[in-house]
């Protein structure tokens, strides 16, 4: 499957909106400015993850969770080990070097994942006419290409991947959102997508 | 003082929740699941109900379809992540008095009780 320009455009800005309104909660919560960078969308074999994870080598910290319905795929907030445990520590007031703090960090996360994939994937259906449901939060630790494995037999999957980078000076923290659409499920996104832009 | 009871599986929100509720005067009572919640609401009587919808065990429409058969008719509010309308229009039709979007912001979630107390809809 190839998409035209129109097509891919019209993806992204739909990307785009739903990023922008995950950043406007994520600003509710932390009372603090998100700086977003353009979401990069790129095609891909599940198996070819090369150059999306080269700079994130590193063990990281992720709340992933599943969407299905109209289109199927799974969402990941990612972050750095040191960006989780400032983020914990601000929305929860604890210092970010209290021993209790680990503690809190699966659950905390789990919700601000929750709030932040629904507030994209929503718009995304909200957008299209199309609802979705939700698979509950998962809070894992580990490299990025064991993170975002959505399933048994990822190798003969093709995936959409959208990832979008922020940045949140204030409280000196940065993460990653990722997409990833099914491709098989990509033709019934772009229709919704087309028929919302022929109205 | 009036009695809410809080249901949603993340112990941080629930913390913010009743911590938001609390200084607006009212009790609350929690519960971390939607079968725990129907528990919590046959023992605790609330005056009102406050639940999340995305939840392991039960889930927060099917704990609102078990609150409607089981004749409980005290003011239900849902706070949620999910913001699709599709979800919004389910829980109104099982007759909640609100729907709220998370992340809360504090003077909504109050304002939403308030407007109830005083008998208004939300």
């Amino acid at each position: 499957m190839n998409l035209t320009e129109l097509q891919l455009d019209a993806f992204k800005e739909l990307v785009n909106i739903g990023v922008g309104r995950a950043a406007a909660s994520l600003n509710d919560m932390l009372d603090s400015h998100i700086m977003l960078e353009v979401p990069e969308v790129r095609m891909l074999d599940f198996d070819d993850m090369t150059g999306v994870t080269d700079n994130l080598a590193q063990d990281l910290s992720c709340v992933q969770l599943g969407f299905y319905g109209s289109f199927t795929g799974m969402a990941a907030l990612v972050f750095p080990p040191p960006s989780a445990v400032q983020l914990v520590s601000a929305l929860t007031g604890e210092d970010a070097t209290a021993p209790g703090l680990d503690g809190l960090i699966a659950g905390t996360l789990n919700e601000v994942g929750n709030i932040v994939i629904n507030c994209v994937i929503g718009t995304i259906g909200n957008i299209l006419e199309r609802p979705l449901d939700f698979s509950l939060p998962n809070y894992l630790q580990g490299q990025l290409g064991e993170l975002l494995k959505m399933g048994d037999d990822d190798q003969r999957k093709k995936i959409i991947l959208v990832r979008t980078h922020f940045t949140v000076l204030e409280k000196q923290l940065d993460g990653n959102i990722f997409l990833m659409f099914e491709a098989a499920s990509f033709d019934a996104l772009l229709l919704a997508i087309e028929q919302i832009h022929a109205r | 003082m009036q009695k809410v009871l809080v249901v949603d599986d993340s112990l941080f929100q629930r913390k913010s929740i009743c911590d938001t509720l609390k200084e607006a005067g009212f009790l609350t009572i929690e519960a971390g699941d939607g079968r725990e919640g129907l528990e919590t609401a046959r023992t605790g009587s609330p005056d009102y109900i406050l639940t999340d919808l995305l939840m392991p065990v039960m889930d927060g429409i099917q704990f609102l379809t078990e609150l409607k058969e089981q004749g409980f008719t005290c003011p239900m509010f849902v706070l949620s992540a999910d913001i699709q309308e599709t979800k919004r229009k389910q829980c109104l039709d099982l007759g909640v008095a609100g729907f709220l979007s998370k992340p809360f912001k504090k003077h909504e979630l109050i304002e939403a009780f308030s407007r109830c107390t005083s008998g208004k809809d939300v």
